[in-house]
């Protein structure tokens, strides 16, 4: 019961000691973002569901533009496609940039592009009939390289001195092309949000006012 | 002879050693990029991914660094992979300066190396084929900040070497698909249209601005 008491003074104080800093937007140059989160993702051309798990490391060059390295790992995939074919891999690193909108406080509005790189693989999966054990027969595909290209839309809300709430929506469009009988479509709308951590890591002597 | 050939060709860095440093030159920019590329002989069109770096020489010259992978998928039956590593020339002809907002355009020419796999999909056959390219073409950067800027670029590579085809038959209602290496070297072309976003990370020749700056001073 004190811890929980403990945790909220110590939210309530941080938005006492924010809110006399409204007027100046919390961004600035050198602030360094890291989070790692479940991204929810729909293959929509496919019609399949995916599973991954994202992690994304930022750093401010100014209160506008920010850099931004990311790594995703399918945990999984749900279907299959009109020919019964299933995603086996799809893990992708990508590098890019955001736009952040100015702001009078701790609300960070952005859009971001990051074209990336990605390995998938696939299987052709065998007709029911054709089980072994419990298990239905799959021919496996060697997996490829696949370039990608994303945009996102998202915000920030730097709630605390060291941590921040995020919410992010993105498009990615990539295509499949393996040995597998046909190409698999990889536009995926992805959806995740949760807690990251943030740091200033080279403090400025004075802030600098929005515009 | 040689002697003349060189000196011709190094006479128009001599004047350009002249030329005042500027605030727009020795820029350092890192860029990433996303590349379409389209009218193949295959007639597919191809996506891929890539990144730049630029150094920008003067204030109308930047030059860019570049390596792009392209996958294309050939009628559902066959995939192609192409890598491209090479550079480019850039040069302002209008407005050169970086202002925020404003849209700078360039012409651009250059030269890069490539290599090519053409793969059936049903049974892994495949054929490749190392060359080398020549491109030219028009782009602008739209800048976003000071720093930041989104570049559009049309560019027409041409490959100088065996080419590989890949045919997309149709015999009986079956589709099929051939892959085949020119024997003769050739030339055979195709359209990159690329789309990147650059950060400027540091100006190479600081200490030169700041002496500059420091004699204005």
């Amino acid at each position: 019961m004190k811890s929980i008491n403990l945790i909220i003074s110590f939210v309530c104080f941080s938005s006492v000691v924010f809110a006399q800093q409204e007027n100046t937007q919390y961004i600035h140059k050198h602030l360094m973002r890291a989070d790692a989160s479940i991204v929810a993702g729909y293959l929509f051309k496919e019609g399949m569901n995916n599973v991954h798990i994202n992690g994304s490391a930022e750093y401010y060059l100014d209160n506008k533009v920010s850099i931004r390295g990311s790594a995703s790992y399918l945990l999984g995939c749900s279907g299959l496609t009109k020919d019964s074919i299933g995603l086996k891999d799809f893990h992708s690193i990508y590098l890019g940039g955001a736009y952040h909108f100015p702001t009078k406080g701790h609300f960070d509005p952005y859009v971001i592009l990051q074209p990336g790189l990605s390995y998938t693989s696939s299987y052709k999966s065998g007709p029911p009939a054709l089980m072994d054990g419990q298990e239905q027969i799959r021919k496996y595909y060697p997996g490829v390289l696949t370039p990608l290209a994303t945009a996102g839309v998202g915000f920030n809300y730097y709630f605390q001195r060291f941590a921040h709430l995020f919410l992010e929506t993105r498009y990615v469009y990539a295509q499949h092309l393996s040995q597998a009988p046909s190409p698999i479509s990889l536009q995926e709308l992805r959806v995740t949000f949760g807690l990251g951590f943030n740091l200033f890591i080279i403090k400025d002597k004075k802030r600098i006012p929005t515009a | 002879m040689n002697k003349l050939i060189l000196m011709v060709l190094l006479l128009p860095m001599i004047s350009k050693a002249q030329e005042h440093l500027d605030s727009e030159s020795g820029y350092f920019q890192l860029g990433m990029r996303n590349v379409v590329s389209t009218f193949n002989e295959d007639g597919a069109t191809g996506f891929g991914y890539g990144g730049q770096f630029r150094i920008r020489v003067l204030s109308r010259v930047n030059t860019d660094w570049y390596a792009d992978y392209i996958t294309t998928d050939i009628g559902g039956l066959a995939r192609r992979e192409d890598l491209h590593i090479g550079w480019s020339v850039l040069a302002y002809p209008f407005n050169c300066t970086t202002t925020k907002g404003k849209i700078t355009p360039y012409i651009l020419a250059g030269h890069c190396f490539d290599y090519s796999k053409a793969t059936k999909n049903d049974d892994g056959f495949s054929l490749d084929k190392l060359s080398s390219a020549v491109q030219g073409g028009i782009g602008m950067h739209y800048n976003i900040t000071d720093r930041t800027d989104i570049s559009l670029t049309a560019q027409y590579m041409m490959h100088l070497g065996k080419d590989i085809h890949a045919e997309v038959e149709e015999i009986d209602g079956l589709k099929e698909v051939h892959i085949e290496k020119n024997q003769v070297r050739g030339i055979e072309g195709h359209m990159l249209i690329n789309v990147s976003l650059n950060v400027r990370l540091f100006d190479m020749w600081d200490q030169h601005h700041k002496r500059k700056k420091t004699a204005e001073a």
